[in-house]
């Protein structure tokens, strides 16, 4: 009896022994794994999406919105069904057949997505691959009937632009960065990348297996913020309008590229910019990196005689010449140096008063302007109008051509630049400019953008005022004398009657290694209406157009059928 | 004095009496907390499968509430409202006329 009870007691001794080394190796031995094994199934975290911000027309009508994607990817280890057969179902989902694709190129492109869905699948090294990313919604629901095992889903966002390629310059996009992640380019989406931005949040607590909280458990916290809307000046009925009248105008005149910008002069506001040849921004990678610089803020071009308005508001301002100043050099061409200075149609008028300077944009009388201003005074006005400085525009990639410095001004250069050659602009330089005779003589910085808009807040960006470059009296006669130049200059057969336009046409050659094409020119037209209390300021450009190389039959016949439609939108009235 | 053994036994009983009321005070004390813990574990386990009900809820709601928003997003794009006047066969003015007020003379007889 004694010695089966002692027995049963060392029975029981090594199973509590057992017991405790098998306890001690999974508390303590493997301990640490076990417990991160657990909290893996127990303890749940998720990234929070914060949605990129929008970008808003005037209206508040959307010109970018945030809107939602799917990233569709394959976990290896869980596929059943062939990779081929796979690659097969899906690659007709990815591969969008256009209008005037043939059935072989068709053909090719889906073939080609096979390849590329079949490589990914058969990857031995990795167990997950991203096959496609920013789904529609329509797309996932289509995967999903598939029912293919080891195919899933997470959510991601996408651009979506309602007015498709409308405004892509002034917009930018939104591509990957180096690390993958989502970054704006170029235009608004590059300006305002780190306010469009939101930023994600993140959720860790701990769930029980039907994946309900357990309150008791720990949790923890960051919550996402949302990226900023912005609300900008953009109205979408000018936007859409110099879109397709640009459009038409370049094939009407057969021009390689060309650009319109609408602002309101006396706040800077830009109502409508559109250059032309233009991309898609939602399918940007088709396009080469020449498409995405907006050439309204980016390219520079040698303004010619739209550049006249410019150095006759200076030499009127420094009191040099008065409109009723007659020309003394203008009975002929003119020798500067070892250069010829000619009119533009080579028709010569002595005794021109500056008026008919402007009005028959003669370039021998602007040498006399500008000789008569001098180089110094020249130089100051012109970097007063910002000429060689960034305009200070809320749009990524503005660049300027630099001013030759101050010292460095020969008799060639004042007398050129006089009538608007040997210097270069960007359009929104001269936009700028010429907004100070709009705005009364004082300079404002073009603007998109008009306010900032969160979660129940929002911030007004305010109008931006420059300094006074010229008097209002200087102003006001220099408005009088583009007002003469758009009814009876070179361009008066497109004017629209009744309306009273401050404009200036220019032509100007484009310079080629150092020397000017003879025949390539770039036309522009500037002007603002109606011209005492201007609603727009707008400037056209036209480059190497083919009917014509002169503004006159180009660039202003575009503005004015531009005009005509703002007049109505604006309701603004002939005079008589 | 002595006290007498009837005292005694008195006394005893009531020491009994009250070691049995602090065992009973103490039990419902423990049961107090026993339910009262079963009842905040069933009151958190309650609100924690609530929560999850509301998030899917919210979920749900948030994925209709971008659905809705691309539904406007797309139905306030001037693009698609110029292609669908086009389909109308509405067309822009090719030409304005302006008329001006018409002076009245000679109104009197």
């Amino acid at each position: 009896m004694q010695t089966r009870i002692q027995i049963i007691g060392l029975g029981f001794l090594l199973v509590f022994l057992a017991i405790g080394v098998r306890l001690f190796y999974w508390q303590i031995v493997r301990g640490k794994e076990l417990s991160s094994q657990a909290k893996v199934q127990y303890e749940s975290g998720e990234t929070i999406s914060a949605p990129r911000g929008n970008i808003l027309a005037s209206d508040s009508t959307w010109l970018v919105a945030s809107g939602e994607a799917w990233l569709l990817f394959a976990y290896l280890p869980d596929i059943d069904d062939p990779p081929k057969e796979i690659a097969d179902k899906l690659a007709p989902f990815f591969v969008v057949r256009e209008d005037e694709e043939s059935d072989s190129e068709y053909r090719e492109k889906l073939l080609n997505e096979v390849d590329r869905l079949y490589s990914l699948l058969k990857k031995d090294e990795v167990v997950w691959v991203a096959l496609k990313r920013k789904l529609l919604p329509e797309t996932k629901k289509n995967i999903e009937a598939l029912s293919i095992s080891g195919i899933g889903f997470e959510p991601g966002e996408r651009r979506v632009y309602p007015e498709a390629s409308s405004a892509a310059h002034l917009l930018g996009f939104v591509g990957k960065n180096k690390e993958g992640e989502d970054t704006g380019y170029f235009g608004l989406e590059g300006f305002y990348d780190l306010s469009l931005s939101g930023k994600p949040g993140f959720l860790k607590r701990e769930s029980d297996a039907k994946g309900t909280p357990i309150l008791f458990g720990g949790s923890y916290e960051i919550s996402a913020v949302g990226g900023t809307d912005l609300k900008t000046y953009i109205d979408k009925s000018i936007q859409l309008t110099i879109e397709e009248q640009l459009v038409d105008g370049i094939e009407k005149y057969g021009a390689k590229e060309g650009s319109v910008v609408v602002m309101n002069p006396k706040n800077g506001a830009i109502l409508g910019m559109a250059s032309y040849p233009s991309y898609d921004p939602e399918q940007y990678s088709e396009y080469g990196d020449e498409y995405f610089k907006n050439p309204v803020v980016s390219s520079s071009f040698e303004p010619g005689s739209v550049f006249k308005v410019l150095v006759m508001s200076a030499a009127l301002d420094a009191d040099v010449v008065e409109p009723d100043t007659r020309c003394e050099i203008c009975e002929g061409p003119l020798r500067v140096d070892k250069y010829i200075i000619r009119t533009w149609n080579n028709e010569y008028r002595p005794d021109s008063t500056m008026l008919d300077v402007i009005v028959n944009s003669d370039n021998v009388g602007m040498v006399y302007v500008g000789q008569t201003l001098g180089a110094d005074k020249l130089y100051d006005y012109l970097d007063n109008f910002g000429i060689g400085k960034l305009t200070g525009v809320d749009l990524q990639g503005e660049a300027t051509p630099r001013l030759r410095p101050k010292d460095k001004w020969s008799i060639v250069d004042v007398s050129t630049a006089s009538f608007g050659q040997g210097i270069a602009v960007t359009p929104i330089q001269m936009i700028k400019a010429v907004s100070a005779i709009a705005n009364k003589g004082v300079l404002v910085t073009p603007q998109v953008v008009d306010s900032l808009q969160g979660r129940g807040w929002a911030e007004d960006i305010k109008p931006e005022f420059g300094e006074r470059v010229i008097s209002e009296e200087t102003a006001k006669v220099m408005t009088s004398m583009m007002v003469e130049a758009a009814k009876n200059g070179e361009a008066k057969w497109t004017h629209l009657r009744g309306f009273k336009v401050a404009g200036k046409t220019g032509t100007a050659q484009i310079p080629v290694a150092g020397n000017y094409d003879s025949e390539k020119t770039i036309a522009s037209f500037i002007g603002f209406a109606p011209a005492d209390d201007p609603e727009f300021l707008m400037l056209v450009t036209l480059r190497e157009s083919e009917s014509s190389p002169w503004a006159s039959e180009t660039a202003a016949p575009l503005w004015y059928s531009i005009a005509n439609e703002l007049f109505l939108y604006f309701g603004i009235q002939p005079e008589n | 004095m002595k006290k007498s053994y009837a005292v005694k036994i008195k006394d005893l009983e009531k020491s009994k009496v009250f070691g049995l009321k602090i065992t009973y005070f103490i039990g419902v004390i423990l049961g107090i907390l026993v339910l009262a813990t079963v009842f905040v574990t069933i009151e958190t386990s309650a609100a924690g499968a609530e929560l999850a009900v509301l998030e899917k809820e919210e979920a749900l709601l948030s994925k209709e509430r971008v659905e809705l928003k691309s539904k406007i997003v797309q139905s306030t794009s001037l693009s698609k409202i110029s292609e669908a006047a086009k389909d109308l066969d509405l067309k822009k003015t090719s030409k304005i006329i302006y008329i001006t007020e018409e002076e009245i003379v000679a109104k009197l007889p």
